[in-house]
């Protein structure tokens, strides 16, 4: 492994890469006879963070809380709702289709199923290929090179580049994947769940991975993941998410150390860790997640929380500052 | 330890399949012994043969695709592998229950839930359709899901994931058995759910004296629940021991990988360590030891021969040359 550097971290906003402000993102869905009942799901309901130059912002949460619409939305993969996404000083919303296209050189996605997201009639050379054909004016050799070029830096060999994607391996067709996504030189990539679906010993592999390309690109990440082990050994902020809400967002060494938010305590106590000899005070959460179309008023958490109070149940709580850069929307941490 | 006898007794299993290739060899010698009460864990990556063990001793392969080619599997002094499928289909879902990971699929969508655990108590216990849906509603209570007189009547797509494995759980027990096998219960679902339905197959181990052969990629959820485990690799054994001494003292080059390349919670690390490669298809498995190609220690003896499974103290078996002069130490 090369050195890692400690990165440097800069408040400044000279520094921001993105700027996501009070996004919204709401799906209808039609029930009953001719679709006559409609109801709103609020997949994400109004979030705001902010992902600077090399950085790693971990996403993480349960299934249905909103985490990937929210990093599709920020790419406009699914159209948001309301709220602004400011990239490198562009409002993403406001370009047209086609500035959109062009844009989106410099946003790039990983997704979690490799095998999907990848064209079965496709060689790989010629998925390596098309975004170079479609973004740059390099030349068929060029192309052949600098398509070689990303199989070498993924960890592929030149002999893989004519074959297809059910000939690799699950973290093989990860690496195509990671390769396809910084074949532009992107400065953002959205990483939804990249390492999910492979096994612990190749996750480790893709893992150091995408590190050690973001210290080669300077590249940031949204690293979305439903794993809290591996959110905190990427990132280097973390934010919870429930409900379509971030509840908690601090640096991922805080947020470790001093979980506030109920529900991050109850979420990091559910993890099994690996040492028998470890003794455990878990919180066992009751019952399950709310339907987001039908969310419970007030903190959404408040029907699961231990600690709920005649508060909780009637106001949403703010998002406030309970530490320096230590976010928590909870009642509990309100100043009185 | 245990002077009562095993319940299951697992020895020399080797299970083929016929693929176009000819047959390929899934599980390739595994012996172990499952003892009431206890919770023996089998944990391995993708392809390393855990789940088609399981599927072995509950007789479940395909029929002309997967057959046990060698071996014994002993159920209560009974061979699984002699006896008639009227036999077999008394013991299961009776005395060996099985739950598997995605228990969606499991069930069966057009039948109600209390239709279906209903069935099971009628086919083993003789119970009448009344009886047998007053017992599903007390199950179900058992394990812990609210509003159970009103669960029965739901079907499949209307209960969460997290439900639906505890109606598993539930179904499962339903018929007071011996053995229960999961194979990776808890891998579909969210963390917070997980942690529910551990907590809930220990208690249920301490009450109903059953054993447990838990099926799991996840060393946190053997950390947890399990009190021996086997360590599979590319089809075979690599490492045998109490769960204490097996995260105390990891000793095959596998096990230690497996268990430092996991980003956990509770530490700091700049860089994981990694396994290098992947594991062997199995149309192509090395003559030696099959870990030798990803190795760190392998040195030309592992590639010529095949290490045993050498003793390195308290019950711990470990399958690596490096401990072959059985010293306990090393």
């Amino acid at each position: 492994m090369p050195d890692m550097p400690v990165k440097e971290k800069t408040a400044g906003t000279e520094n921001q890469l993105l700027t996501v402000d009070h996004l919204k993102t709401y799906f209808t869905s039609r029930k009953g006879l001719f679709g006559r009942d409609t109801s709103v799901v609020r997949a994400v309901d109004d979030v705001s963070f902010t992902v600077s130059r090399c950085e790693t912002l971990g996403i993480v949460g349960e299934s249905g809380c909103g985490k990937s619409t929210m990093g599709r939305s920020v790419l406009r993969l699914i159209e948001p709702t309301e709220g602004s996404v400011v990239f490198d000083g562009v409002d993403v919303r406001g370009l047209s289709p086609e500035e959109m296209r062009k844009f989106r050189k410099r946003m790039q996605i990983v997704f979690q199923d490799p095998l999907s997201s990848l064209d079965p009639r496709y060689t790989i050379e010629r998925t390596l290929a098309e975004p170079l054909r479609q973004h740059t004016n390099m030349s068929k050799a060029e192309i052949h090179d600098r398509v070689l070029e990303l199989m070498d830096r993924v960890g592929l060999q030149a002999f893989h580049a004519a074959k297809y994607p059910h000939e690799f391996s699950g973290g093989q067709r990860q690496r195509i994947g990671i390769a396809r996504a910084i074949s532009l030189e992107p400065d953002f990539i959205v990483c939804d769940e990249p390492v999910s679906a492979l096994d612990v010993s190749i996750q480790s592999q893709v893992l150091n991975l995408l590190r050690e390309l973001q210290h080669q690109m300077n590249l940031s990440y949204l690293f979305i993941s439903h794993d809290l082990s591996v959110v905190k050994y990427i990132s280097d902020r973390v934010a919870v998410m429930y409900l379509g809400h971030i509840v908690e967002m601090a640096e991922s060494k805080e947020l470790f150390a001093h979980k506030l938010h109920p529900y991050t305590q109850a979420l990091t106590s559910a993890i099994p860790i690996p040492d028998p000899l470890q003794k455990k005070d878990r919180i066992v959460l009751e019952g399950n997640v709310p339907n987001p179309a039908n969310p419970p008023a007030g903190c959404p958490f408040h029907e699961r929380c231990k600690q709920c109070m005649a508060v909780c149940q009637e106001q949403m709580p703010a998002m406030r500052e309970a530490a320096p850069g230590h976010y928590v929307s909870c009642h509990l941490y309100d100043t009185h | 330890m245990n002077v009562a006898e095993p319940i299951l007794k697992v020895s020399g299993l080797c299970t083929e399949f016929r693929t176009i290739d000819g047959a390929v060899r899934a599980v390739d010698g595994v012996d172990f012994e499952l003892y009431a009460g206890e919770t023996l864990g089998i944990v391995g990556e993708s392809g390393c043969g855990k789940s088609v063990t399981a599927l072995s001793i509950m007789q479940l392969l395909q029929k002309g695709v997967g057959k046990v080619v060698e071996g014994e599997i002993l159920f209560d002094g009974r061979d699984m592998l002699r006896i008639s499928e009227k036999e077999l289909r008394d013991i299961r879902g009776r005395d060996i229950a099985m739950i598997f990971q995605d228990s969606m699929t499991s069930l069966d969508p057009v039948f109600t839930i209390g239709f279906q655990m209903s069935e099971v108590l009628r086919r083993h216990k003789g119970m009448k359709k009344k009886e047998a849906m007053a017992q599903a509603v007390k199950l179900l209570e058992a394990v812990g899901i609210s509003r159970p007189d009103e669960i029965v009547r739901s079907y499949p797509h209307e209960l969460s994931g997290g439900m639906l494995q505890r109606v598993m759980i539930a179904m499962g027990l339903s018929c007071d058995p011996r053995l229960l096998i999961a194979d990776e219960p808890t891998t579909a679902l969210d963390v917070t759910i997980q942690a529910q339905i551990l907590d809930l197959m220990s208690n249920l181990k301490t009450e109903y004296n059953t054993g447990i052969l838990m099926i799991t990629h996840n060393m946190g959820v053997v950390a947890e629940v399990c009190d021996r485990v086997l360590v599979m690799y590319a089809g075979y054994v690599v490492e045998v021991a109490e769960v204490k001494d097996l995260f105390a003292r990891p000793s095959h080059p596998y096990t230690l990988g497996l268990l430092q390349c996991i980003p956990r919670l509770d530490e700091d690390r700049e860089v994981l360590d990694t396994i290098s490669g992947t594991v062997p298809p199995p149309y192509a498995m090395p003559a030696g030891c099959r870990f030798a190609p990803r190795c760190p220690y392998a040195k030309p003896e592992c590639e010529a021969s095949r290490p045993e499974l050498y003793p390195i103290g308290n019950g711990h078996l470990c399958r690596c040359f490096r401990y072959k002069e059985g010293t306990t130490n090393a």
